[in-house]
């Protein structure tokens, strides 16, 4: 039911006879649905949880991407340049659309798309409770230990993630969490469109690295939490707090811990033993299935 | 007496006109001034600090004299962005909101609905300021009409207005 509230809310960006033909859909199939695929002159497609694209038969024009992101943005797209940067808007109640197509870039960042190819709505969806089976393993001696949750796109590396910070605020253990994409709280007028449980206190809007050490210096958390980690600034932020004593809690790209090693920018963390815990999420079926594997 | 009071009217009557023409011509220069300021403070509010367009317009609907109510009514129209485009908004906003200006300056205003929103902020202060320009261009020649014809048009529906009554008396 959530899932297709969230679904209904996630497509109101879309134009009218799309919204439309999506929502004729049968619920059945809608309470599957994780993203939407808009492509300018093929059509619209919703992927469900096992990756699989259901065609959804209605023609998708170039204009009706440029009316998506019209109205995702509110005709404003001067206000979400920055974000745009990054190749996605986050929208109101935690969705994201992600743009494809032809960039106009000035000094080396892209400033808008000249012409949009496709859309990806990624919609949403708490789901309370997933962190419940994990937590545990996470603990030692009533103290959270800092854990890498990590996995390839769209596992739900954020769902969990942000479900540990609510079921940990329930516990009564304080998380300052740096959102710079507004992904995991969804911050509107202050208050988390999502839940992220009593006890966290959000940055959002600003890059992480500099989130992470205004929350430690500012709030101080007992776990420090930033979803993906792609920059030396979250390296070092993190780094730093776990430094200080604080655990932390956060994501990376990746399917297995040596991939990550490989990569550049992480390899401090590991190099430090900053985790002591590692979650990594695997897909079977449609379901997700979550291994703790304690580091050493 | 009562052609006295006639001839009076006619002559009242087409006097009238040539001066409904000439205060016409002044509207249409106020007009055309008005919306020239107000994209000056929208290219600078852009350029600035990337004001959302809803922002924007509100700013707009409240210090731009006789293009208030056109911004009113853009604004207002914001919240049928689910069913239309911003273009077709602000088009409709410029037909429901009766300006004084002729075909090719409505379809110069129109050119705004097209530009507002698609770009970041500096590139849309760039094409605004473009489309300042050609008001602007728009504003000298309305100007010039104003003092050519403006009294002009007086003349003629007072001269109008006599002629008026010479024949029919």
């Amino acid at each position: 039911m959530e899932r297709i509230e969230a679904v209904q809310a996630a497509v109101s960006v879309l134009p009218r006879e799309l919204r439309l033909a999506l929502l004729a859909c049968p619920k059945g199939q809608q309470s599957h649905w994780e993203e939407i695929r808009l492509r300018a002159g093929r059509g619209m497609s919703c992927v469900d949880g096992t990756g699989g694209e259901e065609p959804v038969n209605l023609p998708v024009t170039a204009e009706d991407l440029r009316l998506t992101v019209e109205l995702a943005t509110r005709a404003s797209l001067q206000s979400v340049s920055e974000k745009l940067a990054a190749g996605f808007l986050p929208l109101k109640g935690g969705h994201r659309l992600g743009l494809c197509g032809t960039a106009a870039i000035r000094e080396g960042r892209i400033l808008h798309f000249r012409a949009l190819s496709s859309l990806n709505l990624r919609i949403a969806c708490p789901v309370p409770g997933i962190g419940a089976a994990v937590l545990p393993d996470l603990m030692e001696s009533g103290r959270f230990q800092s854990t890498l949750i990590l996995a390839p796109p769209g596992e739900g590396k954020t769902t969990l993630l942000r479900d540990l910070i609510r079921l940990l605020g329930l516990r009564g253990i304080r998380t300052g969490l740096a959102d710079e994409r507004g992904e995991v709280a969804s911050l509107h007028q202050g208050a988390p469109q999502l839940d992220v449980g009593p006890l966290a206190d959000v940055v959002d809007g600003c890059p992480k690295g500099e989130g992470l050490m205004l929350l430690l210096r500012a709030m101080s958390p007992q776990v420090l939490a930033a979803d993906e980690i792609t920059h030396p600034d979250d390296v070092s932020a993190l780094c730093q707090g776990a430094n200080c004593g604080t655990a932390v809690l956060a994501t990376a790209h990746g399917s297995s811990l040596e991939e990550l090693s490989h990569r550049g920018v992480c390899k401090p963390l590991l190099e430090q033993h900053v985790f002591s815990r590692l979650v990594t999420i695997a897909r079977e079926g449609g379901e997700r299935r979550y291994q703790v594997e304690r580091l050493e | 007496m009562i052609r006295l009071l006639g001839s009076l009217l006619v002559t009242g009557a087409c006097l009238w006109a040539g001066w409904s023409r000439r205060q016409w011509y002044r509207r249409r220069r106020q007009t055309l001034s008005d919306f020239c300021h107000a994209f000056a403070r929208m290219e600078a509010e852009l350029s600035e600090h990337e004001t959302e367009t809803a922002a924007l317009l509100s700013l707009m609907a409240t210090g731009a004299g006789r293009a208030e109510p056109f911004f009113r009514r853009c604004l207002g129209g914001m919240e049928q962005l689910e069913y239309r485009p911003f273009s077709e908004i602000w088009m409709n906003a410029l037909t429901q909101s009766d300006l004084p200006l002729r075909q090719e300056e409505l379809a110069l205003l129109g050119r705004g609905g097209r530009l507002l929103g698609r770009y970041d902020g500096k590139a849309q202060a760039l094409l605004l300021s473009q489309l300042r320009r050609e008001m602007e261009r728009c504003l000298e020649h309305a100007r010039e009409e104003e003092r050519r014809q403006g009294k002009t048009a007086v003349l003629l529906g007072l001269t109008a207005g006599l002629m008026a009554v010479m024949l029919l008396n």
